[in-house]
């Protein structure tokens, strides 16, 4: 009776876990497969199968879709900018765990207390300061409001991780000799890698798919990140689903690459300190 | 080998209403074992951490080798320390937690990769050295937490209760390999510990600190059997010294005491050297190991008896822990009789007391009042 009834139990896992991935991973799988179709394939039969794999799509989009451009526009943007965020918000993680000065928790929750604020909220005079500041309509001003942008969950996520590892290992590095910057370097990076890991993770993933702050703040179609970029093929009354699915796709696949290098620390991350 | 001294140290955290050290006077001597014995929170640790560096001093004077060391960073102290928690680096094999402080220093690797290796012999560790601290034991990471500090070769060692992490038996065996390690490497070593076990056992000299303060130091003995006051007579013992309020009489320079319904007199009593007290209220101390079924042979007639209620009886196998009431008297006592006593709960009882070991104590200062010529009180 016991095993029927185990066993009942398991089936009904296993019909909920398909129908929330097929509810996941189905509007992905469709997607892909819009990625290898023509728009008048789509448009006659929207959920078939690619009869013929059209990869010349990739090819089209890249070079006379610009999306080579926009790609590269991304990567530079989106690099640099979780590049400096981790950079910056690690450190300054490490420095409000680590040391006690006066006014610590108060810049802390100042930094914090921007996270209540809506993006909209700032959109006018963000981009009022960036125009001052001959910022606007360009990477490098879009790089400094990204890094604004995750700061404090960066900050948020790395702090809570560096103030759990035991003080006794910085002693000790102090007394072999080490220098602050050293410490933070040779210590608490290597240390809290998985924390770092998925804060990459997390930024790389919001900020290449950032689409307000980089319609308002970009102008030049030259300085276009991908998610603009796929923007082009929505028009007033017609929409390219096929080069938007393709442009959809090819923005993924760095999203995916980065996840597969990192979910392994942050998975470790997340289980640290579960077992003693 | 280097000597520390510290004058009048204290220390106060921002913010703190009380100090956390408080005028600590204390020399520790060119190659010895000197223990910090005290509850959590008395400072102890606290002042270990001023001497290697790793907290400010508020005021006073920290020496070693007769220099001023207050504002010197702690990596040019040349002190090597122990934690409580290892602190191995975790992301490092056993090999890179032993060479991280040679590195950092600028030694030759060559130097460095012969330090490790005879360290990592000396301390059975050669095999584990492509390990990383999440494979080993909690006595092997013990090891390396010492080798690390070993390597260094410093002038001072600092141990900050390394052994409370350890199981009961590893405790005892590890205890055993450190005083072999002080006896080998003759360096000045200073342990910080809440076990009066490794106190006992592992010191040459114990400083006991109290809220921030030094109580007293000396060695084990010596402070075992003339305890400076109260608070040395209880936390060193176990169980600890019975103390409880008595009157003191003092006639024709003969000292006795009077408790509930018993008068003892105390013939190791000098009567002129307590006679300030004589009719005033002292806290009476006797060790339950001094109190005894049967009268043994050594103390002749220096014992007089003492009648009680027995309130329990707690079987240990190696002896027995008795506790029993005596009227007249609020606090109970515990005494440390042979594993073959019989006695019950709720029976009457007689226990001998050697009178040769009683303590007495000033009852608003809690210090020991000096009454026996031939003791350090």
């Amino acid at each position: 009776m016991h095993l029927i009834l185990r066993r009942w139990k398991q089936m009904l896992l296993m019909i909920l876990l398909s129908v929330y991935t097929a509810y996941s991973a189905g509007p992905f799988i469709w997607v892909s497969m819009m990625s290898l179709r023509t728009t008048s394939e789509i448009s006659a039969n929207p959920y078939g199968f690619p009869r013929v794999f059209r990869w010349e799509k990739f090819a089209a989009a890249w070079t006379d879709s610009n999306y080579g451009l926009y790609f590269s526009n991304s990567v530079l943007v989106t690099g640099f900018a979780v590049l400096a965020v981790t950079l910056i918000g690690s450190m300054a993680a490490h420095c409000l765990s680590r040391y006690r000065f006066y006014g610590n928790r108060l810049v802390l929750f100042l930094i914090f207390s921007t996270l209540i604020f809506p993006p909209q909220i700032v959109m006018l005079s963000l981009f009022q300061v960036l125009v001052e500041y001959g910022l606007f309509d360009s990477r490098f001003g879009l790089i400094l409001v990204y890094i604004a942008l995750q700061l404090p969950l960066t900050l948020y996520i790395l702090e809570g991780f560096f103030s759990r590892l035991p003080q006794d290992l910085f002693d000790a590095a102090k007394m072999d000799g080490y220098s602050n910057f050293e410490i933070y370097w040779r210590l608490t990076l290597p240390m809290g890698f998985p924390a770092v890991a998925t804060t990459v993770i997390l930024n790389f993933i919001h900020l290449w798919n950032e689409f307000l702050f980089a319609a308002v703040l970009i102008a030049d179609d030259d300085k276009r990140t991908l998610p603009l970029g796929i923007q082009k093929f929505y028009g007033d009354r017609l929409q390219d689903i096929g080069m938007i699915s393709t442009g959809v796709m090819i923005s993924v696949i760095p999203v995916i690459l980065i996840y597969i290098f990192f979910s392994e620390k942050m998975i470790q991350g997340m289980t640290a300190g579960a077992v003693k | 080998m280097a000597v520390v001294q510290l004058e009048n140290v204290s220390k106060r955290y921002p913010g703190a209403r009380d100090l956390a050290v408080d005028g600590i006077t204390l020399s520790i001597e060119n190659g010895e074992f000197m223990v910090l014995l005290g509850p959590s929170g008395c400072g102890k640790s606290t002042a270990l951490r001023m001497i290697a560096g790793l907290e400010s001093i508020t005021s006073g004077t920290l020496r070693i080798d007769h220099q001023v060391m207050n504002r010197v960073p702690a990596k040019d102290r040349d002190i090597a320390m122990v934690f409580q928690s290892y602190a191995l680096y975790p992301h490092m094999s056993v090999e890179g937690n032993l060479s991280f402080g040679l590195r950092r220093r600028g030694v030759p690797k060559s130097q460095i990769a012969r330090r490790v290796e005879e360290v990592a012999a000396m301390l059975g560790l050669t095999d584990l050295l492509n390990r990383r601290p999440y494979a080993l034991s909690g006595g092997q990471r013990q090891r390396v937490a010492l080798g690390r500090a070993i390597v260094r070769d410093p002038k001072v060692f600092l141990f900050d209760e390394p052994l409370s992490n350890l199981d009961a038996a590893l405790r005892v065996s590890t205890r055993n390999e450190l005083v072999k390690l002080h006896q080998r490497l003759a360096s000045t070593m200073i342990y910080v510990t809440h076990d009066q076990v490794e106190a006992m056992t592992m010191g040459q000299r114990i400083c006991i600190i109290s809220r921030g303060k030094v109580v007293q130091v000396g060695r084990p003995l010596e402070v075992y059997r003339y305890p400076a006051d109260t608070f040395v007579a209880k936390f060193l013992g176990n169980p600890p010294m019975n103390l409880f309020p008595a009157v003191l009489e003092v006639t024709a320079g003969k000292a006795a005491v009077r408790f509930g319904n018993h008068r003892l007199t105390l013939p190791a009593v000098d009567g002129e050297m307590v006679h300030p007290y004589a009719a005033r209220t002292v806290l009476f101390g006797i060790r339950p190991e001094d109190l005894y079924e049967r009268p043994p042979g050594h103390l002749k007639d220096r014992f007089e008896t003492l009648t009680g209620r027995v309130a329990a009886v707690e079987a240990l196998g190696a002896e027995t822990l008795l506790v029993m009431g005596i009227e007249g008297v609020k606090e109970t006592f515990r005494a440390r009789l042979d594993r073959d006593c019989a006695v019950q709960t709720g029976e009457t009882i007689s226990l001998f007391i050697n009178l040769d070991a009683v303590h007495l104590f000033d009852p608003e200062t809690t210090r020991a009042i000096p009454c026996k010529h031939d003791s350090n009180t």
